[in-house]
């Protein structure tokens, strides 16, 4: 029996990668490509500046009036299959990011837009972790803690980021503290739940192992379960991540000239789609780098998580 | 009571919930002794081995350790786990250290020769995970030994292991047994194992778990692997299998009445 081959290999990988990219690309291309001329033709009156006398037949006056010139005029439309404002072509994306990155107008330069939300995501990250992971550990510790705040974070969990942003805006205007409470509020019972997880999911083994081995209680969260629970926490913070990119560009849909949500919204009050295209591009590279980034985090906390395993019987 | 007792059982029972796991159950384990468990899987052997580690307290009777109850979870009875329950974010060395270094002791010589007396030089530098399950397993029997502890509690170790690392694991073991003058403690569900380490071979009835025979083993040391096809073996396995076989008919038979 041949079971389904694992990998293709890292260059081949990259290969297929970049035909798939290459193929959207394509896509796009032919989608907006103008193939589509149409031609009409009408007359038109056309200005000589000639004059000439006539007589009125009437009043027997005479006029001085310009020779009319009739022409016919060819107007050529260029369409594609889908044009703007449903989709530009990728030309004029591309130049749209040059103007975007090269702005030193009053309208805020794409380096500004992409900082603006990087900065609210972190800070508002880093704002919940640093409640969530604390009592999320302390929560998986103490069951009377974590039969308290269970339910309230249950209730907190199921809503979405943009259901914060009335309130936010009721309680704390349309400044920066709003979207870092969004950003906050969106992202914190879930770093939370990760955190309570990865806690309860410790090997009592490794407890009782530390325990035989003379580990105190007091010392056992620093030198047990800490390490223990910390590779899953971190691949919580992860997904946590993400999340706080979509509740940074709900947050960013009011309020705010900067920012990448903002330049998304406000493009598409002008139907100027290269623009969303572009802002949805960093978006969605900045998210990639962060993730790179936060790897490279993981490979220095955990190494542990990253030597192949040699043989695995459990 | 013997004076020299270092492990004392003294009527215990022990429940989970509305399970009965041991009742009334008597045990001695004298200095020195290699005491090997056998019996009928679920009859409470873990359950009598996780007492006198102290993880848990016996719902009726007393756990002693040289006379004093064991209260707590207690070091002087090092604990070698069958999933191992290395911690994988320390290296090898590390592991091993872990004990002594609780206690702000370092002595890299002492692990060393731990290292070597376990048979796993070169390894050091590695993690758990970078390793196979026989190497795991001797790293966890370093571990345990690097914290002198009195008694060593061993729960099945080798029962994940291929048959040839186990034997290279028995002999280990019982080599650092004599050497060490440890008391032990060892769970198996292998009639040759039983054999070839143990002073006394104890069979536990099915649940609820009792000691059904206390076997002392006639063998003579140092063991090896072909004495077990000697007559003598021969019988004494054929006996304790005799037994063990009664007692696992009578689980199946209780379970399948349950159910
Ligand atoms: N934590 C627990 N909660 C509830 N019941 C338990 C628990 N641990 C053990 N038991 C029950 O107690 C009985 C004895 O379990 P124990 O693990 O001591 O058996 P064992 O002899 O070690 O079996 P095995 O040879 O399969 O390891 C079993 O019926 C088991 O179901
Ligand atoms: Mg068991």
């Amino acid at each position: 029996m041949t079971a389904f081959p694992a990998s293709i290999g890292r260059r081949r990988e990259l290969g297929y990668g970049a035909a798939g990219i290459a193929l959207v690309t394509a896509v796009w291309f032919i989608l907006t490509y103008p193939f589509f001329v149409e031609v009409t033709e009408h007359r038109t009156y056309v200005s000589t500046g000639e004059m000439h006398t006539v007589r009125d037949p009437v009043t027997g006056e005479i006029l001085k009036i310009e020779r009319p010139y009739y022409s016919n005029v060819r107007e050529v439309r260029r369409s594609a299959l889908v044009n703007p404002p449903a989709l530009d072509t990728p030309e004029n994306t591309l130049r749209d990011a040059w103007e975007l990155l090269t702005t030193r107008g009053p309208n805020p330069n794409l380096l500004e837009h992409i900082a603006y939300s990087c900065l609210r995501i972190l800070l508002g990250f880093v704002i919940s972790c640093s409640i969530a992971i604390p009592l999320g550990v302390a929560m998986g510790l103490f069951p009377r803690l974590r039969a308290t705040i269970a339910p309230v974070v249950s209730f907190l969990r199921p809503l979405p980021s943009i259901s914060w942003v009335p309130l936010a805006m009721i309680w704390l205007g349309a400044g920066e503290l709003q979207k870092l409470a969004i950003v906050f509020m969106g992202s914190f019972s879930a770093a939370l739940i990760y955190t309570l997880e990865a806690t309860l999911k410790v090997d009592p083994n490794l407890i009782r192992a530390a325990l035989n081995l003379g580990v105190g209680p007091q010392d056992l969260l620093i030198r047990v379960l800490l390490p223990a629970a910390l590779p899953n926490i971190l691949s919580g913070l992860k997904v946590v991540i993400a999340i706080a990119w979509t509740c940074v560009i709900s947050a960013e849909i009011v309020g705010t000239q900067v920012g990448l949500g903002s330049l998304i919204w406000t493009s598409k009050e002008t139907s100027n789609t290269a623009a969303v295209l572009v802002g949805m591009t960093c978006i969605s590279s900045v998210v990639l780098l962060l993730d790179a980034l936060f790897e490279r985090l993981e490979r220095r906390l955990v190494p542990w998580m990253f030597v192949g395993a040699q043989k695995e019987d459990a | 009571m013997s004076a020299a007792a270092v492990l004392q059982a003294d009527c215990v029972t022990h429940r989970y919930g509305g399970i009965t796991a041991l009742r009334q159950i008597d045990l001695t384990i004298a200095e020195r002794e290699f005491l090997v468990m056998l019996g009928p899987s679920g009859c409470g052997k873990s359950t009598l081995l996780n007492l006198f580690a102290g993880f848990e307290q016996p719902s009726e009777g007393r756990v002693l350790l040289r006379g004093d109850p064991i209260a707590k979870v207690e070091p002087r009875c090092g604990v070698v786990f069958q999933n191992y329950a290395l911690f994988p974010w320390l290296t090898v060395a590390q592991n091993i250290a872990f004990g002594p270094s609780i206690k702000g002791i370092r002595s890299p010589e002492k692990i060393a020769n731990l290292i070597r007396s376990v048979g796993i030089e070169g390894f050091g530098d590695l993690y758990p995970n970078q390793l196979s399950g026989g190497m795991k397993q001797r790293v966890a029997l370093a571990r345990t030994l690097a914290n002198d502890p009195e008694v060593l509690l061993c729960d099945e170790p080798f029962a994940a292991v291929d048959a040839m690392t186990r034997q290279v694991l028995q002999e280990e073991l019982s080599r650092i047994a004599t050497s060490e003058a440890k008391t032990v403690l060892f769970i198996t569900h292998s009639i040759d194992e039983a054999i070839l380490l143990a002073d006394r071979i104890v069979v536990l009835s099915s649940r609820p778990g009792r000691v059904k025979e206390s076997l002392p083993n006639p063998l003579q040391r140092p063991r090896t692997q072909n004495m077990l096809l000697e007559p003598e073996s021969r019988e004494l396995k054929q006996y304790i299998w005799r037994k063990v076989r009664e007692e696992v008919l009578m689980s199946l038979q209780d379970s399948s009445r349950a159910s």
